[in-house]
């Protein structure tokens, strides 16, 4: 009996109390898709192919993420330039493969592999996850500036950048 | 074996006198790093890589170049060495531009590796790297330095093994190294390219990525490759290569190096030629002809168009009605295979692979030559002789491994090589000591008037060889018609320099003679066979090889492709062994050879042909009458990989697999057999050459259950000496001489005689059949890489001629024999004698055979300017 009436009186009023307080706090939860939370610095994303400042690409279809890839998820096939350059005629990320672990990124000598921080690609059908070197490449011109900073500005040393006195 | 013992790393090295500290430690499994170093090379020491500590030495001494000698103590590891080792590296460093994302070379570079294992991981150079630049617009200054070779200075080492492989291997002139220190750049000489033809292998042993093909170039990663070990199938040399291949794919072929062969080098038609397996004119399907035209169809109903045609033909005229011909390049278990199902299953003889022998043997000639074959030699017995006769042989681009060892006899010994060939080859300005050029035909007369020579000689010494005086002046006197100046007025060749000849034979200890394509296309094949026996019977000591025309003639001929003779070379008597393994009957009498087989289709008592590999309309002398003999045929089962002017004619047509697709054995002309794997499956839907026959055989009413080439090989074995290998895997990396034990017996001597051909006036010209640069054969003829080296098929005329009809350099000439033309851009080429005409066999558009009458013993011809 006592137990009852206790419940009546002095627990319910507590739990509607809390109700109450909570009703009138801001939500935690977001909108999403209309809202978006940021993500975190080391996030680990769908891959782009960066470029150089000049546009061109970045990759030369060294291979060198391919193998270091533990899902085995890049294909490529390197051709030339009529600069003499190596560069990917055919590059290939199947995301569907991809783990995520960041090792192309890692492995890249040319720094053209990024993840970035774009999670939103899910898709009906399994053969849109194979994206090529198109889908890869970040648009040119730029539409947001580029989120990783460089180390290597230029592909090489050039002869515009070359110093005068070698020039000869 | 060893002389005395060193001690490197704590450990006892064996050692022979001579042996470098690198060679010994190397031997005993103790690495030392090198760049410059090569097994095959003098040793230069321009790297500095393999620097080691000797105990008693003040400073480290290079191991590549340093003699070991008793009692020495060296440390190749020591903490002082390592350091040694970092500072080389890092002054390689300094100006090395680190391109190995990009270099074709990463992942199998050797300054990579050794970076990794040795070198420091930052660098201490802020100044800009030395640059070398060759063109503003290109990114990677990489220079095109011939045809197929890109050079990029920024990335060389300054090794040198590339200019010493072209100079001391090669006996070429075309790369040097030119200004010095590190302004020193690799390049041909001003004007020129480096297009030698063994150029491939200075790429293969760059160590680093400075020397680069475009057969490789910017294709694939060396780590995604798997390799596979093959046998080069274009020429009888049987070089041991490696086929790299991704997805199915072959992306390059590199040297297997073979001590017993090839020395870790290989020609650029071997190292290019695999290309022909992914060429798109490949036939893909079966194809039989219906209404006139060939169209393709499935594997079922060609074989059933098969079935039914042969049971006709097969009532109405038994086994005799068929004939099979065989390419020369096929390997063992397809040649045996192959004359099984004609002998056993289809029940006929007739059966060839000698397209190359292009004369009809008089029959007296036939029974008198029988006997005179190779001995058994190899290549190392070539290096070991003192004096080497190269007898009509374009030796270079025929057999251009055997060249290679020719010259490092030169290198080695200063051996002298003499050249007796009809027209001046390659070899004559870079290794020959007498190049004598005779008239072509009169060989065996020039041979004899040689031996007289040598015998007139005061320094020759009668005891030294195993003939009495009376023989030997018996032959003289029936001689005397070529000797001296009678002889000279046959062949052409002056007097003075067959004296000359003589001299050197004369004080030869080791003789050594390689006779060659225009030895079997000779007028008198047979009476030259007898004359270089003789030659070698009047030499203290020699050896004679007769080089066959293609990769696995040998083979050929040992394992049943000819009428006459059984596999294993049994004669018709011992019959019954192969009907017992055979479980069954084959004919009786032997089968006829090839100008037996085109008469008696011609008359009708031969209707029905399977052409296995083979293209006798292209290459059988008159080849028009080849091409109307097999039109008349009623059925022609063609199974090849390419549209061969012979497959053209096909009423069915069998895609068939080429040499990286399928395993086998082949056998050189050392008569090494030797293994080689399969790399890619087959493409599209051809089949092996095995299993096409089972198909076959099958279909026509026998089955051997048979169709992988091991199950053959095991067949076959029983035929090889005693002590073979019975199993592929057994067989290993040297491989194994089938010869016969009976070794190197000169027979009686034979007497010459010798009638002039009948001069026609109206046809003036001698027609020589040789190979343009870079071709060997046929099978080149779709390179595309070969052809850039080559360019377009052409007529060479001497300069003489040249001026009499009023042609130069490109004009179109036409060349007409009796039986046909053809019309080429002329070449005038330099030294090249009058009155003969130089074709080249490479090209479909310009076939030679046309020109050549089947009963002709030599091809006259006549030239006008269009
Ligand atoms: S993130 Fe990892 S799994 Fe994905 S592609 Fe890169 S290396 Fe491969
Ligand atoms: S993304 Fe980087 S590692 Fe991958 S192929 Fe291109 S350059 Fe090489
Ligand atoms: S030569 Fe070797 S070290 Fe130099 S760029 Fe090429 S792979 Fe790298
Ligand atoms: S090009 Fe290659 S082989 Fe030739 S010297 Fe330079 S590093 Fe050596
Ligand atoms: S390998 Fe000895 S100095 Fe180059």
């Amino acid at each position: 009996m006592f137990r009852v009436l206790k419940q009546i009186f002095v627990a319910i009023p507590i739990g509607m109390f809390t109700v109450l307080k909570q009703a009138f706090r801001k939500p935690v939860t977001i909108q999403y898709p209309f809202e978006k939370e940021p993500m975190m610095p080391r996030y680990r994303g769908l891959h782009f192919l960066e470029r150089y400042e000049d546009g061109s690409e970045r990759c030369v279809c060294c291979g060198l993420c391919a193998a270091s890839c533990p899902a085995d998820a890049i294909y490529m096939e390197p051709a030339e330039t009529e600069k003499g350059e190596r560069y990917a005629k055919i590059y290939e990320i199947n995301e569907l493969r991809c783990i995520f672990c960041g090792f192309c990124e890692e492995a890249c000598p040319e720094e053209a592999i990024f993840l970035g921080k774009e999670y939103e690609f899910a898709d009906s059908q399994r053969d849109k996850f194979i994206y090529t070197k198109e889908d890869l490449l970040v648009k040119w011109p730029r539409e947001i500036p580029s989120p990783v900073k460089f180390i290597r500005k230029d592909r090489r040393v050039t002869w515009e950048n070359l110093p005068e006195e070698q020039k000869q | 074996m060893s002389d005395f013992n060193i001690t490197v790393n704590g450990r006892q090295v064996p050692v022979i006198k001579g042996q470098t500290v690198l060679q010994a430690s190397l031997a005993a499994g103790i690495d030392i790093p090198v760049f410059c170093w090569h097994p095959q090379l003098v040793p230069v020491g321009a790297c500095r890589i393999c620097l080691v500590e000797i105990e008693k030495l003040p400073k480290l001494q290079v191991a590549c170049a340093t003699i070991a000698s008793e009692g020495m103590i060296v440390h190749t590891d020591s903490p002082k060495t390592i350091k040694v080792r970092q500072g080389v590296l890092e002054f390689i460093l300094a100006h090395h531009p680190l391109d190995c994302p990009t270099c074709d070379k990463g992942g199998e570079c050797d300054l990579q590796n050794l970076t990794f294992k040795y070198g420091l991981d930052y660098s201490r150079q802020h100044e800009p790297k030395h640059r070398v630049i060759v063109d503003a617009n290109s990114t990677f200054d990489d220079l095109q330095i011939g045809p197929e070779i890109i050079r990029n200075q920024n990335r060389c080492i300054h090794c040198y093994r590339c200019t010493r492989i072209v100079d001391e291997i090669a006996f070429e002139d075309d790369l040097g190294a030119y200004q010095r220190s590190y302004h020193t750049e690799i390049l041909p000489p001003p004007g020129r390219e480096i297009r030698n033809l063994y150029s491939g292998n200075i790429v293969e042993y760059c160590p680093v990525g400075a020397l680069t093909n475009d057969d490789w170039r910017y294709k694939v990663r060396v780590w995604l490759t798997k390799q596979t070990s093959v046998i080069c199938p274009h020429c009888p040399d049987g070089c041991n290569m490696k086929l790299w291949n991704f997805h199915n794919k072959l992306f390059r072929a590199t040297s297997r190096a073979n001590e017993n062969i090839d020395n870790g080098f290989i020609c650029d038609i071997g190292r290019y030629g695999y290309q022909y397996v992914a060429s798109p004119d490949r036939i893909k399907r079966p194809m039989v002809r219906r209404s006139g035209e060939l169209v393709e169809t499935s594997w079922e109903e060609a074989l059933s168009l098969i079935r039914k045609q042969t049971d006709d033909i097969k009532s109405k005229l038994s086994g005799s009605g068929f004939f099979g011909f065989i390419g020369d390049i096929r390997t063992n278990e397809e040649i045996y295979a192959f004359q099984r199902l004609l002998r056993r299953v289809i029940g006929s003889n007739n059966i060839d692979h000698r397209f190359h022998r292009r004369r009809r043997l008089t029959p007296g000639e036939e029974v008198s030559s029988r006997g005179i074959e190779s001995d058994n030699a190899e290549f190392k017995d070539i290096e070991n002789a003192d004096v080497i006769v190269v007898l009509g042989s374009d030796l270079h681009s025929e057999n251009p491994i055997t060249s290679l060892r020719v010259k490092r006899a030169v290198k080695r010994h200063n051996a002298k090589v003499i050249l007796l060939n009809p027209l001046p080859t390659p070899l004559g300005k870079r290794a020959a000591t007498l190049e004598v050029i005779y008239k072509q035909g009169t060989a065996a007369v020039l041979l004899h008037g040689l031996i007289d020579a040598v015998v007139d000689l005061e320094r020759f010494d009668p005891s030294a060889i195993k003939l009495s005086a009376a023989e030997i002046s018996d032959f003289r006197k029936a001689n005397a018609a070529y000797a001296g100046v009678r002889g000279s007025e046959i062949t052409g060749v002056d007097v003075t320099l067959v004296a000359r000849v003589a001299e050197i034979l004369a004080a030869a200890q080791n003789v050594f003679i390689l006779a060659g394509s225009y030895v079997e296309r000779d007028p008198l094949r047979d009476s030259l066979h007898l004359a270089v026996a003789n030659l070698q019977s009047f030499c203290k000591s020699a050896r004679k090889i007769f080089l066959p025309p293609d990769s696995n003639s040998v083979g050929a001929a040992f394992f049943g492709a000819e009428p006459t003779v059984l596999p294993g070379r049994q004669s018709w008597g011992k019959k019954a062994i192969y009907e017992d393994l055979w479980h069954g009957p084959i004919p009786d009498a032997p089968g006829k050879d090839t100008i037996g087989i085109l008469e008696a289709i011609d008359e009708d008592e031969i209707e029905c042909g399977l052409v296995f590999n083979a293209d006798p309309v292209r290459l059988f002398p008159d080849g028009e009458y080849v091409r109307s003999v097999m039109e008349k045929l009623k059925l022609l089962v063609v199974i090849d990989s390419f549209m061969t002017d012979t497959a053209r004619l096909a009423d069915v047509i069998l895609p068939l697999s080429t040499f990286a697709e399928i395993e086998g054995t082949r056998v050189n002309w050392e008569k090494r057999m030797q293994y080689s794997q399969r790399a890619i499956p087959p493409l599209h839907e051809s089949k092996p050459g095995c299993e096409i026959i089972e198909l076959l055989a099958d279909r026509l009413g026998v089955k051997f259950n048979q169709s992988k080439p091991s199950d053959v090989y095991q067949e076959m074995a029983r035929f090889f000496p005693t002590g073979a290998p019975t199993t592929y895997a057994a067989i290993g990396r040297d491989g194994f001489l089938i010869r016969s034990a009976e070794t190197n017996k000169p027979g009686k001597l034979a007497y010459l005689r010798f009638v002039a051909p009948a001069i026609d006036t109206e046809y003036r010209f001698i027609l020589l059949v040789g190979n343009a640069d870079h071709h060997r054969g046929t099978l080149t003829e779709r390179n595309e890489i070969l052809m850039k080296f080559t360019g377009e098929p052409f007529v060479g005329i001497s300069e003489a001629d040249a001026t009499d009809l009023a042609v130069s350099d490109g004009d179109l000439v036409k060349v007409e024999s009796k039986y046909g033309r053809v019309v080429g851009k002329a070449m005038i080429l330099r030294d090249f004698p009058s009155k003969r005409v130089l074709l080249p066999e490479n090209f479909g558009e310009m076939s030679t055979n046309i020109l050549m009458g089947r009963q002709d013993k030599i091809d006259m011809i006549k030239l006008a300017k269009m």
